[in-house]
């Protein structure tokens, strides 16, 4: 357990980044990373190389999520207002919150290939393995999804009073 | 791009402020894994108990099902997964690694080649649509005085160890091409018969076969004793159906071309040679589709040819949009599909065991337009260009066109689909590709539109797309056994395109041309951070390049004028390029009299051999305004071009054309006329 909390060490924070920035929620990020280290500690005696153990965790955790998305969306919960539990200065909260919001406008899918290369730091290559992918397929995505951000960046710097903006805001919570 | 770096940089840098829960921490995870060990001890021990108590069936599942998801029984089997599909946590496997690509049944084929076939009607698609001429393969590489024991011709390949298939072959002493001979029937009506005539020129020449039972032969080799010949051919079809496909092809497809490729299809023969004077057929092979190329590579036959789908009766029928090779069908697991791939052209790979030729030994179809082919003695690279034209993504801006490019990795008879990647841009022949310790080299031409939607100013309606041609530059890449971008030069010789390429090493040369002839070298030995070394202007351009020598590199080509940029007529360029920073055209031969030769875009036209300090190629032009077709002998010596022979070659009967080809044999040149006729003089 020493040594899996050891490698886990150099590694959680970017675990805790992707599942936040993917799941777009706090609680949820956390619960994921949690679950996730828990059952990878159970199962760190399979894993044959410790050079491996960053990508199977990666792994353990994007299946964790998954799940616990599923999980969320058959109790019918949306997106909430995020990082509400999180104990950070309102001005950090805010900034955050917009990213959140930025990133909500990707599919799942597109999500997971932006948090995965960003935060993740994987290539296209390894994020087809993981997701059984082609990896041509997850390129292009990528590039179409930075491609949305970057849309969705320049119209909200056009419109400071953001319509669309506010009616997501809107959205029951 | 620019702006999703930006967006990049902006997300890490957002990630970096989010703060972490504490609870995440090593310090804190500690004991709650402790506890859940122990707890996941005790729900055993509780399953245990309830088992002993004899609980029943569904109660044991009762429990399952409170069990919350944090269970284990349930995440076990799901981690396992993602261990064993983890590749770097797998054994290595035997067998190459392969692109997990493959279709699995025809259905699917069918549904992707539907959408091609829709596109292909609506008519915006169809202007785009073109058929690119197949680049012609290959020449040698390197040839850096290396045959001690060549004393012959042999045919100029673009690698070395690789055989190409040509008109003509030479192993020393017989002499072999595929010739077309007028003979007259016993009625006295002129026939013409083609087939491979074999030639022993140990005591003077003399024909001694003549292997006639052709229609049409593309080109041929000659391995050891066999001989694999490929004839294109055409199945029959009645006049009716020729008039019914008329009215349902679109109208800017080649109808004749389409008609040929839905016919199409082609014969791979092998012949035993032991006995020269007896050839004997061994096996023919047919595949429908049309021949392409081919390779041998230790005593492997290696082909590429083309098949074209079509909507036939509906996706039941097979036939119609599956290729066959050796009259079955490929399997739809050996159907390779990348995800962007449109149009509706298959290439199919097959390979000939020649040892043992009785049966295809691996055939692969790949969803993909005719490309340019490179074949590396480990790696077979299709090249197939994108028109800017399919690209439906953007709709006003700057647009780049794009080549997709695919890598098999090849191995006694054995395909592997193992990467497929996308460069900028357009790629010459096949010459603008090269592999080098695993790493492959490519440059092209890269032409920008503007593209601007059209909208019908009554209706406000988009009525498709206008493209403006922009900015044309040229680009070399370097990209990795996975076929992604590692290092590249952009930007280079604006509004000119590559003429040719060649690379030797870690240098990389290669010539644009607008008006004059700036030859490049490129230094690629960091794959990472290629440079230019240097440039050279000189007037005109070579279409071929070949080294000769330790530091020579012959260009051939044509001399343009470089005020009015009119072509007059054929080049000889000797560049020394024993510095790459500053190279030096050190001679050149302007050949006034010749404004074409085969040469200039089949490499196998030109007979060189560095060695023996000799090169030639059949040429044709006119002086005072009569036609010429000579046979021109060059060699080099003293930093100057010497001519040493000029052979007419110009039939009698002006009427009759045939190209020749020129082969050695010791101090012997012999021509090899397509009529069947042979010439020999001293050198």
């Amino acid at each position: 357990m020493e040594r899996f909390l050891s490698l886990y060490q150099n590694i959680y924070s970017d675990l805790y980044r992707l599942a936040y920035y993917y799941m777009g929620n706090a609680q949820d990020a956390e619960d994921s990373v949690q679950d996730a280290a828990l059952s990878a500690c159970q199962h760190f005696h399979k894993l044959k190389k410790e050079a491996s153990f960053r990508s199977w965790m990666f792994s353990i955790l994007i299946n964790r999520c998954k799940k616990n998305l599923k999980k969320r969306g058959q109790r019918e919960l949306t997106m909430e207002h995020p990082l509400t539990l999180c104990t950070a200065g309102s001005k950090e909260l805010d900034s955050q919150t917009e990213i959140l919001e930025l990133l909500q406008t990707l599919t799942e899918e597109e999500r997971l290939i932006v948090t995965l290369t960003v935060f993740g730091g994987y290539k296209s290559e390894e994020i087809a393995h993981m997701l059984h992918r082609n990896h041509n397929t997850i390129r292009s995505k990528y590039r179409r999804a930075l491609q949305k951000l970057q849309q969705e960046l320049t119209s909200e710097a056009n419109h400071t009073s953001n319509s669309r903006k506010r009616q997501r805001k809107e959205k029951p919570i | 791009m620019k702006g999703n770096k930006e967006i990049v940089k902006m997300l890490q840098k957002k990630g970096e402020e989010l703060p972490i829960p504490e609870s995440l921490h090593p310090k804190k995870l500690y004991p709650i894994l402790q506890e859940y060990s122990q707890k996941k001890r005790r729900q055993k021990r509780r399953f245990y108990a309830i088992l002993s108590v004899a609980a029943c069936f569904c109660l044991i599942m009762g429990l399952c099902l409170l069990l919350s998801p944090y269970t284990f029984f349930r995440s076990e089997d799901m981690q396992q997964k993602a261990l064993a599909k983890r590749p770097d946590l797998e054994m290595p496997s035997k067998e190459p690694m392969e692109l997990a690509l493959l279709e699995s049944n025809y259905e699917e084929i069918y549904a992707r080649l539907s959408k091609s076939w829709k596109a292909l009607s609506s008519k915006q698609e169809a202007t785009s649509y073109r058929e690119f001429s197949v680049a012609e393969d290959m020449a040698a590489s390197a040839s850096k005085l290396s045959n001690a024991e060549a004393s012959f011709g042999k045919t100029n390949t673009q690698v070395q160890s690789i055989e190409e298939a040509d008109q003509i072959k030479n192993d020393g002493r017989y002499l072999y091409q595929i010739a077309t001979k007028q003979t007259k029937d016993e009625n006295g009506t002129n026939v013409s018969k083609t087939g491979i005539q074999i030639l022993d020129t140990l005591d003077g020449v003399k024909e001694i076969a003549f292997l006639s039972e052709f229609e049409s032969l593309e080109e041929f080799h000659l391995w050891e004793d066999l001989l694999i010949t490929i004839e294109n051919k055409t199945y029959d079809t009645p006049y009716s159906s020729f008039e019914a496909k008329k009215e349902s092809v679109q109208e800017d497809l080649t109808f004749c071309d389409v008609l040929y490729q839905e016919q199409a299809y082609h014969e791979i023969s092998i012949y035993q040679i032991t006995d020269r004077s007896q050839p004997k057929k061994l096996k023919t092979f047919t595949l429908n589709g049309s021949y392409e190329t081919s390779r041998i590579l230790d005593g492997y036959f290696y082909g590429i040819s083309r098949f074209l789908a079509k909507p036939g009766e509906g996706a039941q029928d097979y036939s119609a949009y599956v290729p066959s090779v050796d009259g079955t069908l490929l399997e739809a697991s050996r159907i390779y599909c990348p995800p962007e791939a449109d149009g509706n052209n298959y290439l199919v790979l097959v390979s000939i065991e020649l040892a043992n030729p009785t049966s295809l030994m691996d055939s692969r179809a790949v969803l993909a337009g005719a490309g340019t082919y490179y074949i590396s003695p480990q790696n077979i690279y299709i090249a197939w260009y994108l028109p800017v034209f399919q690209e439906t993504q953007v709709k006003e801006g700057s647009i780049k066109d794009c080549t997709k490019l695919l890598r098999f990795f090849y191995q006694k008879g054995h395909f592997y689909a193992q990467a497929e990647g996308e460069i900028p841009g357009q790629i010459n022949n096949c010459f603008s590709m090269d592999e080098y310790k695993g790493n492959l080299r490519i440059v092209s031409t890269i032409q920008t539109y503007n593209v601007k939607e059209v909208i019908d100013e009554r209706t406000g309606e988009s009525i498709g797309f206008d493209y403006r041609e922009d900015v044309r530059s040229n680009a070399l890449y370097i990209l990795t056994p996975s076929l992604s971008i590692k290092g590249l030069i952009e930007g280079l010789a604006e509004n000119e395109s590559i003429h040719s390429a060649r690379f030797l090493g870690d240098t990389g040369y290669f010539v644009t041309f607008r008006q004059t002839d700036p030859l490049f070298a490129a230094d690629l030995s960091d794959p990472e951070h290629p440079k230019i070394l240097g440039e050279l202007k000189v007037s005109g351009f070579s279409e071929y390049l070949h080294f000769y020598g330790e530091d020579r590199l012959l260009g051939i080509g044509m001399e343009v004028d470089e005020a009015t940029g009119i072509q007059k007529g054929i080049k000889l360029s000797m560049f020394d390029i024993s510095d790459p920073a500053s190279l030096q055209e050190v001679a050149r031969l302007h050949l006034e009299n010749y404004y074409y030769s085969e040469a200039l875009w089949d490499h196998r036209a030109v007979l060189i051999d560095t060695e023996k300090n000799l090169f030639g190629f059949e040429a044709e032009g006119s002086i005072d305004d009569k036609r010429r077709k000579d046979y021109l002998l060059f060699s080099y010596q003293e930093e100057a071009f010497i001519q040493t022979h000029t052979v007419n070659t110009l039939p009698e009967e002006e009427s009759y054309y045939c190209h020749v080809r020129g082969t050695f044999i010791e101090d012997t040149l012999y021509l090899l006329y397509g009529n069947g006729e042979v010439s020999s003089i001293e050198l």
